[in-house]
């Protein structure tokens, strides 16, 4: 049995308001009594006369609000004064006539809630107020816009470190924390891998093939494509490989990374060896030294299988289309992409002229109108104007599954591919569709589904980006 | 300050500022999303600099030093006595600063009122070449931790309320309330607003002084708290808080060593008043205020006073610069015999009630006032809510029944102003354009924009955000 009580000086509360609390406040387990009252001559009768008012304790003023709990024990008692405080002191703002009206800043949004992460997708001249806005109110975030400048990007990253908060961004497509994506994400196992990317279409790519391969993701944690420039010094990648490192459930980790500075990665590749789990790293394009420890690898397939291998899981092989090479025309690979991570991957696999590729993702396509993930409209007018090119014989394609991402995306393509091997037929050429579709059976768009509309329309359907290179290439005849 | 979120262990709880599909993929997840109902920002890049480490904490300094204010109505006593600075010559005054050519009529009436009270100016014609003449010093009350509304006219004669902050040890000042109809405050200044002042000064003064010294003071941050819960925001509805204040004072009134008559005559001017309250919860916010200001950095509004003429604000971080615009009209109801083009520019200072979280800020618990401006009860919800919009925090000590007792929006932040572009709404009453006609209704109004654009050019000026990397 335990009595222990308090005082909150000047604090005045109506009478009703104090008898909810205490009432709400005796429902705890092991909690017996509870006293709320104000220090009014009757309100420390009413103490006396319940035997609640300790004698060393002392009386205080009609403006001060005594608390008294007796419990089980002093914890239990003492969660209990904690509790009458939360009570007290809780927003409980219902509204009886309307609803409250919608935060107009994130400031506010994040006032008053337990909100611990900022979504920030509006354009980036404004994007820079909103995430200091977040970091102001101690939230991580996710920073989806681009045309953020890189003097920003600093600033805002180093502010949140020194706040020990991360910001994911500028120009963050995905993350995936604790199984909640973030952005254009899918739906992929929970496991042993955590996953550090500048890249969102390539994070995709990997956690869409961890999935597919057997294995699962802990968490995946985008940086921004300019996180390991030299200015900005991987401060996101740091910290993130930090947290990954002393997290229980990762137990291997991956880095994906588009063309960093030697220096950069240096720093990056050591700070991941450091966290004594297996490392695996693939940084596109980049052909500095590697610390020993470090499994590097060149494609996003490879980083997929080689982490879930790492991480004990036993991998499951992709599926591989029958009859890749035969048939299809000697030519030129058209590849046209909505992930620009996938399009360096697959341009560097098929190699330079005559093979040409589009990243339709990239900033000059996506200033002021939707991602091509979301929006498939120019790109379609892209695939259609291939079928009338007289030296394209193979057509390479991605589609981006996922939250956020085009309800049918291969519903949405299927038009403009029939009328592009139309307009090919007309001029007396075979053109050849050879696809991969990122992302799993868990996705709202399902990947079967979107496949089996592929191949029904004789596209060639690869189950990685790299495959799906290859396959273009060898049947274009580049090599 | 919280800990820091542990991103990979806490459940995700997100704030999105995008487009709604991004706040719906969380959804459906299974993870709260509280959507921003976003606009572009005016100036982004300069509000954005200015949020920082530095501006948090200083803002935070700020807000804590007006949450814990604990005012205690003390004293009545001749401002010669009392208020600082204060000169037999000296004419304090609403506002911001203003030179005589430019005061509005009711100014002008209520310092000729004042001028022929204080026997510096035998009639009308004599009072205005005083003035004209530079032979009156005029300052703002804000000047001299003093608080007057509409007009208010303050000079050395007049009994000021004395008000303690127990927490930061400072006072403040402002006049007693006169009641409605012709006063001074008003711009009237006819015989018998003068023979009031005078009984003021000779009895009422000294007789709540005596009273208030005998009691021992009286707790404001305790009674506007216990007022706020019954129905008033203490700028345009005090009825609660007026009783209240009665209640507390009337025992040592009614013991004073004065004529039967003469405490029965205190006692039923003070009953009659239902504004009594009023000077009082300004002194009590002006006291909560000052401490706040003055601190480096801070972006919160520590004044918003208007002189008839201009609406002016001024800034904890930076100093005692006023940022002016011209005051706009109020919107409201008039009494009868007047109309919309009667009424004078915002005048006052009773705006300190809203910059203290009470007043307009605190309308959503004020259902009666509601309706004298003309909305409903779910309007005037609305205004508290938007309020909270540009505020730092919320009050610990004015908490609202019809929000479920959330606190009052408290502490006017620059940077949230100038980036929604909602202004602090103020409920006020209406002053007649022409000097000595008086009141002629009560609406609301709002603090106008400029005034805190220009405070944020000069808070970026001052080098007090982020400097640009």
């Amino acid at each position: 049995m335990h009595l222990s009580w308090k005082i909150r000086p000047n604090s005045y509360f109506d009478s009703i308001d104090l008898m909810r609390v205490a009432e709400q406040t005796r429902q705890l387990a092991g909690v017996i009594e509870v006293a709320v009252v104000m220090g009014t001559p009757t309100g420390r009768a009413m103490l006396a006369e319940a035997a609640m008012w300790p004698a060393e304790a002392p009386e205080g003023t009609p403006s001060d609000l005594l608390v008294a709990v007796r419990a089980s024990g002093e914890v239990v008692a003492r969660h209990a004064l904690a509790r009458v405080d939360d009570l007290l002191s809780a927003g409980r703002d219902a509204g009886p006539a309307r609803a409250a009206p919608a935060p107009r800043t994130t400031a506010s949004a994040a006032r008053g809630g337990a909100a611990n992460v900022a979504l920030v997708a509006v354009p980036g001249d404004y994007a820079v107020l909103d995430a200091h806005q977040a970091l102001s109110s101690g939230l991580h975030v996710f920073l989806f816009s681009d045309g953020v400048s890189l003097d920003d990007e600093i600033a805002l990253k180093r502010r949140a470190r020194e706040r020990g908060l991360l910001v994911m961004g500028p120009e963050c497509g995905t993350a995936i924390i604790n199984g909640v994506g973030l952005g254009f994400a899918n739906r992929v196992r929970r496991g042993p891998i955590g996953i550090v990317g500048a890249s969102g279409t390539g994070i995709q790519e990997v956690t869409s093939l961890v999935h597919r391969l057997g294995g699962g993701v802990s968490h995946a944690i985008g940086t921004g494509g300019r996180d390991l420039h030299a200015a900005v010094g991987g401060i996101t990648t740091l910290q993130s490989l930090a947290r990954l490192a002393a997290d229980e459930s990762t137990r291997a980790l991956l880095i994906v990374s588009k063309p960093a500075s030697p220096a950069v990665a240096d720093v990056v590749l050591r700070a991941a060896v450091e966290a004594k789990k297996p490392v695996v790293a693939c940084l596109l394009g980049y052909d500095g030294r590697v610390p020993g420890g470090v499994h590097a690898v060149t494609t996003l397939e490879a980083a997929a299988a080689t982490a879930v291998s790492l991480a004990g899981g036993a991998v499951v092989e992709l599926e591989r289309p029958a009859g890749v090479t035969r048939g299809g025309a000697r030519g030129a690979v058209r590849g046209l992409y909505a992930g620009g991570t996938l399009c360096d991957e697959a341009r560097r696999i098929v190699g330079g002229a005559p093979h040409g590729f589009v990243d339709f993702g990239a900033e000059e396509f996506t200033r002021g109108r939707p991602h091509p993930i979301i929006d498939p409209s120019r790109r379609n007018t892209a695939i259609v104007e291939a079928g009338d090119d007289p030296t394209v014989s193979v057509l390479l394609l991605d589609l981006i599954l996922g939250d956020c991402a085009h309800p049918d995306p291969a519903a949405a393509v299927t038009p403009a591919l029939a009328e592009a091997r139309e307009r090919a037929r007309r001029g007396g050429r075979t053109l050849t569709v050879v696809a991969h579709v990122v992302g799993t059976d868990d996705d709202p768009q399902g990947l079967g589904r979107q496949e089996k509309t592929l191949r029904d329309l004789g596209a060639l359907v690869c189950a990685s980006n790299r495959r799906a290179a290859e396959t273009a290439r060898a049947i274009a005849g580049g090599a | 300050m919280a800990p820091e979120p542990d991103l990979l262990r806490d459940p995700l709880v997100a704030v999105v500022a995008g487009p709604e599909l991004f706040a719906a993929a969380l959804v459906a997840q299974g993870v709260p999303a509280r959507r921003v109902d976003w606009q572009p920002a005016a100036q982004a890049g300069a509000l954005a600099s200015l949020w920082c480490e530095a501006v948090d904490a200083a803002n935070r300094v700020a807000l804590d030093r007006v949450l814990a204010a604990h005012q205690i109505l003390v004293d009545v006593r001749p401002a010669m006595e009392v208020v600082p600075g204060m000169t037999r010559d000296t004419v304090l005054h609403a506002g911001p600063p203003i030179a005589w050519e430019r005061m509005s009529g009711p100014m002008r009436g209520a310092i000729v009122g004042a001028l022929m009270y204080e026997g510096l100016a035998r009639d009308n014609d004599d009072a205005e070449r005083l003035a004209a003449s530079g032979g009156v010093r005029f300052d703002p009350c804000h000047h001299h931790a003093a608080v007057g509304p509409m007009a208010g006219a303050t000079t050395a004669s007049m009994p000021v309320l004395v008000v303690e902050n127990r927490f930061a040890g400072n006072r403040a000042y402002s006049t007693l309330n006169e009641g409605l109809g012709k006063v001074l405050r008003y711009g009237a200044n006819s015989p018998d607003v003068i023979e009031r002042l005078r009984w003021f000064r000779d009895v009422v003064g000294p007789a709540l002084g005596e009273a208030l010294r005998r009691s021992g003071g009286v707790d404001l941050r305790a009674l506007i708290g216990q007022a706020v819960q019954m129905g008033d925001e203490c700028h345009n509805r005090n009825r609660a808080a007026s009783a209240l204040l009665i209640k507390a004072l009337a025992p040592e009134i009614a013991a004073l060593e004065l004529p039967g008559k003469e405490r029965r005559r205190i006692l039923a001017f003070a009953a009659s008043n239902e504004h009594l309250f009023l000077n009082v919860a300004m002194a009590a916010c002006k006291a909560a205020l000052d401490p706040a200001h003055g601190v480096a950095g801070s972006t919160l509004v520590t004044t918003m006073a208007r002189n008839g003429t201009d609406f002016g604000i001024r800034v904890s971080g930076l100093g005692d610069r006023w940022f002016t615009a011209p005051a706009e009209t109020p919107r409201g109801l008039y009494f009868p015999g007047f109309a919309a083009g009667d009424a004078n520019p915002d005048i006052g200072d009773s705006a300190i009630t809203e910059t203290g979280g009470l007043g307009g800020f605190a309308m959503g618990g004020a259902p009666a006032i509601v309706q004298f401006v003309g909305g409903t009860p779910a309007e005037a919800l609305e205004y508290t809510r938007r309020m909270y919009e540009i505020t730092a925090g919320e009050s610990t000590a004015y908490r609202l029944p019809t929000l479920d007792f959330r606190g009052t929006p408290t502490g006017i932040d620059v940077r949230l102003v100038v980036q929604t572009g909602i202004l602090p709404q103020i409920t006020t009453g209406m002053a007649h354009r022409e000097a000595g006609v008086g009141q002629v209704g009560a609406g609301i109004v709002n603090a106008p924009r400029a005034c805190f654009e220009r405070a944020l050019e000069a808070l970026v000026q001052a080098g007090i955000g982020r400097s640009a990397a």
